[in-house]
């Protein structure tokens, strides 16, 4: 038990009538970097908010190094948490220079252990010439290491980071999404990253949670977030993707349009002689120009590194299929579908058969 | 040749490039506003040299520290009041939250005058509270005349100033601040002491600029408490003696020294350019619970509201039944209310007017012509009223003999006094209308009068009733300028209050006073539920 940094348990919180948090069980060991993804308003800042100590649960508790902070009965005050938080807008005091932001959070130290660890903060983000500057003279990506580096100062059990790339452009994203990575694998400290984005969980975490409508309803690796959604709707936030309509065999295999298919269900269920649907990754297909095929090129989008050719099958559903840039299947003509991937599908029973 | 040399001197503006609509009126407005100054620095270097010998006398210099000395200490005690109250009502589980933070500004409604008056008849010699202890044997309080009293009738009626300012930049502030000084370690009350505070300290200063440069203007209050300020000195100068120009020249005087605060302010603001408030939808910043602290908090904020509020209302409404119970008459009170409405609202009315083209130009033409025009409307706001009074008497009386003490002049007072004031507001709800919205109007065939009436004139209308309100809650109150520049049988509340109080007819002053505080009442109001309303 005592092996998790965080841990939530049935942690939920309403607003009014509205319930933000639905009984999330989730648990941070240490060093460990775990994504949260969810659209806006899916009720993963306040997770955080609810981990940091800044709202109070309706039910549910957090505990931080094995003991309960936070409960129906009561909350541990934020400052008597030992954690550290980036917020999306960073939270720069405007009126403080980087220096003081960074030593903001080292009170009790003296003031040359003080010292001496705002310029190793400073350091760790590469700023140390940027110390007497104040917020307001720095780019976003500045404004964004000074944040991380009042935030780690302090030596926090666990950093949380809430969209801390979202007011960034592509490339500078990027960059500091490594370098946060970094930094974060370094000192081993524990994260939750909440984010919007999915390359972005995918790329840092260790482990993704996908959060809907309050309900954390998969967390596990990345790659098997992606390729094995608990839900439709979590394949849906993970990455484009396409159903088509199957009959599941005893043998482990489906029916399908495309021919017989080996699936896997991602929710433990039995599908067996029940209407499933199955899961369709763009690169999970192959096309191949044929007259014979089970469908035609119904539209061509050249994305630049790659290009997405959707195909209306004979029965009127639609996949999409990723190919190279290169490639010159034109619209309009009829192809064979053919399966890339080498495992499984994942396959749901049919909502709406 | 020649015709170059003209408008070279005029080249900033032209290559300025600014459009004529809002240009031309606002300059007009500008050289309008700016007028009194002009006119009082030409009649101070056509003074007679005894009339300067006259100001440099030692007891000059009495009076100015005199005025330096009130204006310390009622900025100091308005922030002592006015920011633990703001921090109060708007943050913390404070018992009955909402009611103070309303009865909080009201005190603002009071004019200093009216709050002065109350407290001579409750605290002075032979005022109710010693009547009542008489039979103890007191026959003597300690003296309220004086310092005490004048910088304590102005605290109590001016310290909304810093309130109110204080109060509005707490509700902007971004509370994910706060939260991160949390999440670094910090208490509630380290939080509030190292980085709430500090982040105030604009506000807190705008706030004391206000009540400094009220102390030094005020007439009424310093005046009943027998406090020899500057502005008495004026008053004195400038109905005792024949050389008017001796008025002048203290005038002069008193617009340096409400220079020098000005000046002040903006050395000590310096590089606070930076302060930055979030916009835009935001979470509600958590309330603080008091704890212990709780009840006798409480007990204090409720301490000021009774002593700005509680006492002079009772004394008023005391005065006013002794008074009918004497047979007072009431009639007089019904045009007096009438003059004191109907300037009012004319003077809100024509300041608002005349803040649209200046705000206009500073917000969205910025530049040379912008920036001095600008500055030429705040003329007023570091003018005492007594200075900007005498400066149109002399205008008027000298230039223009039919606007001489006419309703007309007397409005062109008021608006140069607080048409800065509604220039905030208008400005402020003009930067909220992105320029955008009125180039899409443009070019979708509007003029540039049709866009401003039919497109930011709805979209700025909140500005402008802020304004308004605000310029009509100050002219109800104002006194010298109403004394010296109203039309000679022309009585408003202010006028009425102040004749009785001088010959300490108490229970006459308290129907007007108490109308004047019920009428401004209604703007406050508005002001304050305003604020509260959820910003778009």
């Amino acid at each position: 038990m005592s092996d998790h940094v965080i841990r939530c348990i049935e942690l939920t919180k309403r607003f009014e009538d509205v319930l933000a948090v639905d009984r999330v069980d989730l648990g941070v060991r240490p060093g460990e970097i775990v994504a949260v993804l969810g659209a806006s308003g899916c009720g993963k800042t306040t997770l955080l908010r609810l981990i940091a100590g800044l709202e109070s649960p309706s039910g549910g508790e957090v505990e931080i190094g094995g003991d309960v902070v936070s409960d129906a009965r009561g909350v541990r005050p934020p400052d008597r948490r030992g954690i550290g938080m980036v917020v999306q807008e960073y939270a720069l005091f405007p009126h403080m220079t980087v220096a003081a932001n960074v030593a903001f959070g080292l009170n009790a130290l003296s003031r040359s252990r003080r010292d001496s660890r705002v310029r190793e903060a400073l350091s760790l983000v590469h700023l140390e010439e940027l110390a007497s500057r104040y917020p307001h003279e720095l780019s976003g990506g500045q404004q964004q290491r000074v944040a991380l580096a009042r935030t780690l100062a302090p030596d926090p059990v666990a950093v949380l980071l809430d969209e801390p790339f979202s007011n960034l452009d592509a490339t500078m994203r990027q960059r500091l999404r490594v370098e946060v990575e970094e930094i974060l694998r370094a000192r081993s400290a524990a994260a939750i990253l909440v984010t919007h984005d999915r390359e972005e969980a995918f790329a840092i975490a260790d482990r993704v949670g996908v959060m809907i409508d309050g309900q954390l309803l998969h967390i596990d690796a990345p790659e098997r977030v992606y390729h094995y959604p608990a839900t439709p709707g979590v394949a849906a936030l993970t990455g484009p993707c396409d159903f088509i309509p199957a009959t599941v065999r005893q043998d482990g295999c489906a029916d399908t349009e495309l021919g017989t298919l080996r699936v896997e269900s991602p929710a433990g269920r039995l599908l067996e002689s029940k209407p499933a649907i199955i899961l369709v990754r763009p690169d999970d297909l192959d096309l191949t120009p044929d007259a014979d095929g089970q469908g035609r090129v119904a539209a061509r989008e050249f994305r630049g590194d790659h290009i997405i050719l959707e195909v209306e099958l004979d029965s009127g559903a639609r996949i999409r299929s990723r190919t190279r840039s290169y490639s010159t299947l034109p619209a309009g003509v009829r192809v064979r579908v053919s399966q890339s991937k080498t495992h499984p599908f994942a396959a749901y029973e049919n909502p709406k058969p | 040749m020649q015709a170059i040399q003209f408008p070279a001197l005029f080249l900033p503006v032209l290559r300025a490039r600014v459009p004529a609509l809002p240009a031309l009126p606002a300059i007009l407005v500008a050289c309008a506003m700016a007028l009194p100054l002009a006119y009082l620095a030409i009649r101070g270097a056509g003074a007679s040299s005894s009339a300067w010998e006259l100001f440099f006398r030692e007891r000059t210099a009495q009076i100015l520290w005199r005025s330096i000395q009130l204006a310390l200490i009622v900025t100091g005690g308005s922030l002592a009041i006015g920011v633990p109250m703001a921090w109060l009502t708007t943050r913390t589980d404070l018992p009955m939250r909402r009611t103070l933070s309303v009865l909080g500004a009201l005190p603002l409604v009071v004019p200093t005058y009216v709050g002065a008056f109350l407290y001579i008849a409750a605290l002075g010699p032979r005022g109710m509270f010693q009547s009542a202890l008489e039979p103890l044997g007191v026959t003597r309080l300690p003296e309220i005349y004086g310092l005490p009293g004048a910088s304590l009738s102005l605290i109590l009626f001016s310290y909304p100033y810093v309130y109110l300012t204080v109060r509005a930049a707490i509700l902007r502030l971004d509370p994910s601040l706060e939260e991160s000084a949390r999440m670094l370690g910090h208490g509630t009350y380290s939080a509030l002491f190292r980085l709430t505070l500090p982040l105030l300290r604009p506000a807190m200063l705008s706030g004391a600029l206000l009540v400094a440069l009220y102390a030094l203007s005020d007439f009424g209050a310093a005046s009943l408490m027998r406090y020899e300020s500057f502005t008495w000195a004026i008053f004195q100068q400038y109905q005792g003696s024949f050389d008017r120009s001796v008025a002048a020249v203290l005038s002069l005087g008193l617009v340096a020294l409400a220079t020098v605060v000005l000046v002040a302010e903006g050395v000590v603001r310096g590089g606070a350019r930076y302060y930055r408030t979030s916009s835009g939808s935001q979470r509600e910043a958590p309330v603080i619970r008091l704890n212990r602290l709780r009840w006798p908090m409480a007990v204090a904020v409720w301490c000021v509201v009774a002593a700005a509020l509680g006492i002079p209302s009772a004394v008023l409404i005391y005065w006013l039944v002794n008074g009918v119970l004497a047979g007072e008459p009431l009639l007089l009170l019904w045009s007096a209310t009438w003059n004191a409405v109907s300037v009012s609202a004319l003077a809100a009315l024509v300041s608002v007017v005349f803040a649209v083209p200046v705000a206009a130009m500073s917000v969205r033409h910025p530049g040379i012509v912008a920036d001095t025009v600008y500055r030429l409307s705040h003329t007023g706001y570091a003018m005492p009223g007594i200075v900007v009074a005498l400066a149109l008497v002399f205008f008027s009386a000298r230039l223009v003999q039919p606007m001489y003490q006419t309703v007309w002049t007397l409005v062109f007072g008021y608006v140069i006094l607080y048409m800065p004031a509604a220039l905030g507001a208008v400005q402020a709800s003009l930067r909220q209308v992105s320029p955008g919205i009125e180039e899409s109007a443009r070019l979708l065939g509007g003029s540039r009068l049709r866009v401003m009436l039919s497109v930011t004139g709805p979209m700025i209308r909140p500005g402008l009733q802020t304004g308004g309100a605000l310029v009509f809650l100050l002219t109800m109150k104002e006194l010298p300028t109403t004394l010296l520049l109203g039309p000679l049988d022309f009585s408003t509340l202010a006028t009425a209050v102040w004749s009785a109080t001088e010959e300490a007819f108490f229970a006459r002053a308290a129907a007007p006073a108490l109308t004047i505080i019920l009428v401004s009442s209604i703007p406050m109001a508005f002001l304050v539920l305003r604020e509260r309303a959820p910003r778009q």
